[in-house]
């Protein structure tokens, strides 16, 4: 460092260091978790009053994320699974990407059906994965059991008790989409919200993609829109913490390094144009 | 001769298959009354069933590609490494292939189901997470080496990126609410008002791009030039 | 034993999940022997998975329809054509592909871009226009304006882009527009960290909890 300034050296920080130090700020909160509180933002709110208040017999659509998303989207589709499984409505799960299906399995390894009294086929089925993007959003609207000929299994359609009654998209109350894909999200807008505006879409994106949704839920066509990071106050408002609450925490920890790291690089920066070379 | 079936009627077929969607869109209401709606819905739904068949004869072409790129890498490497990367490439996917015909549930005789679910939980699992998850430290890096005010609008960018990424961090939720309201403030109004202006220009090229599609202006996806 | 045996199976794919993981991340430091070898597992692994898949969905949503049981015979056409596309790779009868991907194109491109016009276009405009006649506070006033006026001014940067149209005194339209585009990129920004730490700690989870099994 001999003949360095310090600017220098702050400007000029190694890649390495910088790596390092965002992963112990996330390491550290994830083995001593900091317990700041987790307060509801109005998204989570507005997500679980459209869960809560969904009419007995409700047939709602989940199309669930892809596997590289999983990480992200865990701890929403977890609690989500709780609360709708603990509410008397029945569930079609769908998946829009190959990989989907194994993240089914997983989630149902979390959740389980039966703790609330539910039955394969008869409050819930997985109809698999449809190529195809829209157009398969479209089939499902148009002619349900024609664009499903049997579940993800392949047990006939005809075999699944709960499936007898559906018809197309007018039986559906609610579809459910998590996603990481943008053709997804505005997708199931155009191919079924556009169609039959009175189901209300739930809609979790990455955080990343929240801009872009927004202008769709300003509109009215998304009735609840929610980024995949505050999974844990999901779970602190139906009070099964999981994944999600311990995430809080090392989102505090890495964030607060970033904004730590944007001062430094901003002010070396603007004292080295301002011919300031601080201190050698 | 040969350009009518070679180019002219993949057109027609493209024209027509559209027609029929646009159709159906257009005149099915949602309650069907009259027997030719009903038929034009038939031939809708089965068409869209169609094209989702064939999407997975699309995904082939994946297999076919990666293949073709990879004997030609064995056969040309100079390195033994090299060779053995493209070589172990080869028995990953064909141990997929083969677990998969018969593991996966769609199939009919499903003797390795076990092994098709061992192999997608601890093989494809960790790769496809961990791919999009390790950006975060290229992510890091950028913000401090590329988030700086040098112009008036790097700093109008910088000042929002920086309060937004306070707003998304919980401590900051829980202690400086006038964090949430301005963010929340900037995300409903000029945010939705910016992105609202690039999505409705983006849509109309985009409808403009399909309605040349349709009409055989636009030939990108026929491949290569005849 | 079969209790063990599945145990240490189970065990066995942890550990390779994690080397896998590891693999991956560790080209942030430099590319690798360690991540080239992960990397090639990853093509190998999601070539061979979606092809197994797309196997699986052909069986189920094309040959269920002929056999065992025929249900529509006219599904015979569909595979025929798929099949027809891998003449793609044949010098001469490379056109037959055509005809499966016209099908695909034709209807995927109609059935999104038809929906587009009322999804994308018209409800965005009748939204940012009667937001104008909303009553509220000065804020959301002051914020339903600006909203109108971010619109405006980001739909000329991209709709007008004749360079006379961005010059001279129009030329604060655009720029306006550039700024509200910026400020509108700076949330964006926030938005994707917040994402890419997200999808780390979900994997930073499973190397320490289990993987290493550290109490939680």
């Amino acid at each position: 460092m001999a003949g360095k300034s310090i600017i220098d050296v702050l400007e000029n920080i190694p890649r390495e260091v910088i790596y390092t130090i965002v992963l112990i700020a996330m390491i550290l909160p994830l083995l001593r978790p900091l317990g700041l509180p987790v307060p509801v933002s109005e998204p989570i709110k507005k997500w679980y009053d459209a869960i809560e208040s969904l009419p007995p017999g409700s047939l709602v659509l989940i199309s669930h994320c892809n596997l590289g998303a999983y990480p992200a989207f865990d701890s929403m589709q977890v609690a989500t699974l709780h609360h709708l499984f603990s509410r008397p409505v029945k569930l079609v799960f769908f998946s829009i990407d190959a990989t989907g299906l194994v993240v089914y399995d997983t989630l149902l390894s979390k959740v389980d059906p039966k703790a609330y009294g539910k039955v394969y086929g008869v409050d819930y089925f997985h109809i698999g994965y449809i190529p195809g993007g829209e157009t398969a959003m479209k089939a499902l609207a148009e002619d349900f059991k024609a664009a499903v000929p049997s579940d993800y299994k392949g047990t006939p359609i005809d075999q699944i008790p709960m499936a007898k009654d559906i018809k197309d998209i007018r039986d559906f109350t609610m579809i459910i989409c998590f996603t990481s894909a943008g053709e997804t999200s505005i997708g199931w807008i155009r191919q079924w919200i556009v169609v039959r505006p009175e189901i209300k879409y739930l809609c979790c994106v990455l955080d990343m993609m929240l801009p872009t949704m927004r202008p769709y839920y300003e509109a009215g066509q998304v009735a609840a829109l929610t980024g995949s990071a505050p999974g844990g106050e999901y779970e602190f408002l139906i009070g099964k913490p999981g994944s999600g609450i311990k995430k809080a925490d090392a989102f505090t920890g890495a964030q607060l390094i970033l904004l730590v790291f944007i001062i430094i690089g901003n002010i070396a920066s603007i004292a080295k144009r301002m011919g300031k070379g601080g201190v050698r | 001769m040969s350009v009518l079936y070679r180019r002219h009627i993949p057109l027609a077929i493209t024209f027509i298959c559209g027609l029929i969607i646009l159709l159906q869109f257009f005149f099915v209401p949602a309650n069907i009354t009259e027997p030719w709606q009903s038929s034009l819905q038939y031939y809708g739904v089965t068409l869209t069933n169609w094209a989702n068949l064939l999407a997975n004869f699309i995904i082939g072409f994946g297999v076919v590609n990666i293949s073709l790129i990879h004997a030609r890498r064995i056969m040309r490497a100079k390195s033994w490494v090299d060779k053995f990367y493209s070589i172990w490439l080869f028995i990953v996917m064909a141990a997929f292939i083969v677990v998969g015909l018969f593991g996966y549930p769609r199939m009919w005789w499903t003797p390795l189901a076990a092994n098709w679910d061992w192999l997608q939980l601890y093989v494809l699992t960790p790769l496809d997470a961990t791919v999009y998850a390790s950006l975060v430290f290229y992510m890091a890096s950028g913000c401090y080496r590329a988030f700086r005010a040098r112009t008036l609008e790097g700093a109008a960018l910088l000042v929002v990126g920086f309060l937004s990424i306070m707003y998304k961090t919980p401590l900051f939720q829980a202690y400086a609410p006038w964090v949430i309201k301005t963010i929340d403030w900037i995300a409903k109004y000029p945010a939705v008002g910016a992105y609202r202006g690039i999505q409705v220009s983006a849509a109309l090229g985009a409808i403009l791009l399909g309605i040349r599609t349709l009409i055989g202006v636009e030939t990108g996806y026929l491949g290569r030039r005849d | 034993m079969a209790d063990i045996i599945t145990e240490i199976i189970t065990e066995i794919g942890i550990w390779i999940a994690a080397f896998l993981t590891i693999a991956i991340v560790s080209v942030v430091y430099r590319d690798n022997p360690l991540f080239k070898f992960a990397e090639h597992t990853y093509v190998g692994a999601a070539a061979g998975y979606s092809f197994a898949v797309a196997i699986g969905n052909i069986r189920g949503y094309g040959i269920e329809y002929l056999y065992p049981t025929l249900k529509d015979p006219w599904y015979i056409v569909p595979l025929i054509i798929g099949v027809l596309m891998y003449f793609r790779y044949h010098r001469t009868l490379y056109w037959l592909f055509r005809y499966g991907i016209a099908i695909v194109v034709g209807t995927s491109v109609t059935a999104a871009f038809v929906r587009s016009i009322e999804a994308d276009v018209l409800t965005q405009l009748r939204s940012t226009i009667s937001i104008l006649f909303t009553k509220g506070d000065a804020i959301t006033i002051l914020g339903n304006v600006v909203l109108v006026v971010a619109f405006i001014t980001s739909l000329y940067y991209f709709i007008f882009t004749f360079p006379s149209l961005h010059a001279g005194s129009l030329g604060y339209i655009p720029r306006i527009g550039r700024w509200f585009m910026m400020i509108a990129f700076g949330y964006s920004f926030a938005t994707t960290v917040v994402t890419r730490i997200d999808l780390f700690v979900g994997r930073l989870n499973f190397l320490l909890f289990e993987w290493l099994k550290l109490p939680a």
